[in-house]
């Protein structure tokens, strides 16, 4: 029995972009449902910071994701710092651990998460303002 | 019980806004690198810095996380590590959302509960003690 799996994107330039990029399987089949909607960014998006770091700093958060189980093993509760898909250093203590970081890796960009098995939520930031532009 | 008292802006906000001075510093100084206004926003589920305040401060991109606004999808936003000063308080490892510069900094619930936070609308003042 085949799974079917749903994913998100936008068509861009008459490509379909899906968001976030996602590794389908070569040769797959695929349906394409448009919605007729313009994709809506959130309210916020327009004022925040991208790092030139924020693509290394997604594969670190990948290699988190895909060790995920052998950290929890090894690492629960821990803070752990992960550099090029490795773990370079723990620590229970978040500050202590940057703190060594800024002595080690003082311009790289690490990763510093939290093992735990709860999935992260998202955050909220719900405050509309008005403009005063009228 | 330590108290810090501050009055709202009315200059940048209208409504008048609950606003208050902080302190941003890297992990483990001992005082502020910068000081600026920020809003008072138990709306906010994480505090939120604009990026050259965070770089003058010394904090660290430490992580990647989904927010989502008012409306629409949820975004990926960069979190940084710092130490926050208000007043006589300080607040250890806290997780800022990075904003472009100018911004309006934003104070949100990881900081704001952890003390009483008392918005007095009729005096135009907000208390923050702990």
């Amino acid at each position: 029995m085949s799974v079917m799996q749903a994913y998100q994107g936008v068509v861009r330039q008459g490509r379909i972009q899906i968001t976030p990029p996602a590794e389908l399987p070569e040769g797959s089949e695929v349906y394409v449902v448009v919605t007729g909607q313009p994709v809506r960014l959130t309210a916020v998006a327009g004022v925040l910071h991208v790092s030139p770091d924020r693509p290394a700093m997604e594969r670190e958060q990948e290699a988190f994701r895909q060790m995920l189980p052998e950290l929890l093993n090894r690492y629960r509760d821990q803070y752990v710092a992960v550099y090029q898909g490795q773990v370079i250093d723990h620590d229970r203590d978040q500050t202590a651990l940057v703190m060594r970081l800024d002595q080690t890796h003082p311009e790289a960009a690490v990763l510093v998460k939290r093992v735990t098995a709860e999935p992260e939520r998202v955050l909220r930031m719900p405050s509309p303002r008005l403009s005063r532009d009228g | 019980m330590r108290r810090i008292s501050s009055d709202y802006d009315h200059e940048r906000y209208d409504p008048a806004a609950p606003v208050v001075e902080i302190g941003v510093a890297k992990s483990g100084s001992a005082d502020p690198a910068i000081r600026l206004t920020a809003l008072v926003d138990s709306g906010a589920d994480a505090t939120m810095l604009p990026i050259d305040v965070l770089q003058t401060a010394g904090g660290r991109y430490i992580t990647t996380r989904k927010m989502r606004g008012v409306a629409g999808r949820p975004i990926a936003v960069e979190m940084y590590l710092v130490k926050l000063f208000i007043g006589p308080l300080t607040f250890l490892g806290i997780e800022a959302v990075a904003m472009t510069p100018n911004s309006d900094a934003i104070l949100g619930r990881d900081v704001l509960n952890q003390m009483i936070v008392t918005l007095n609308g009729l005096a135009n003042v907000v208390e923050l003690s702990q």
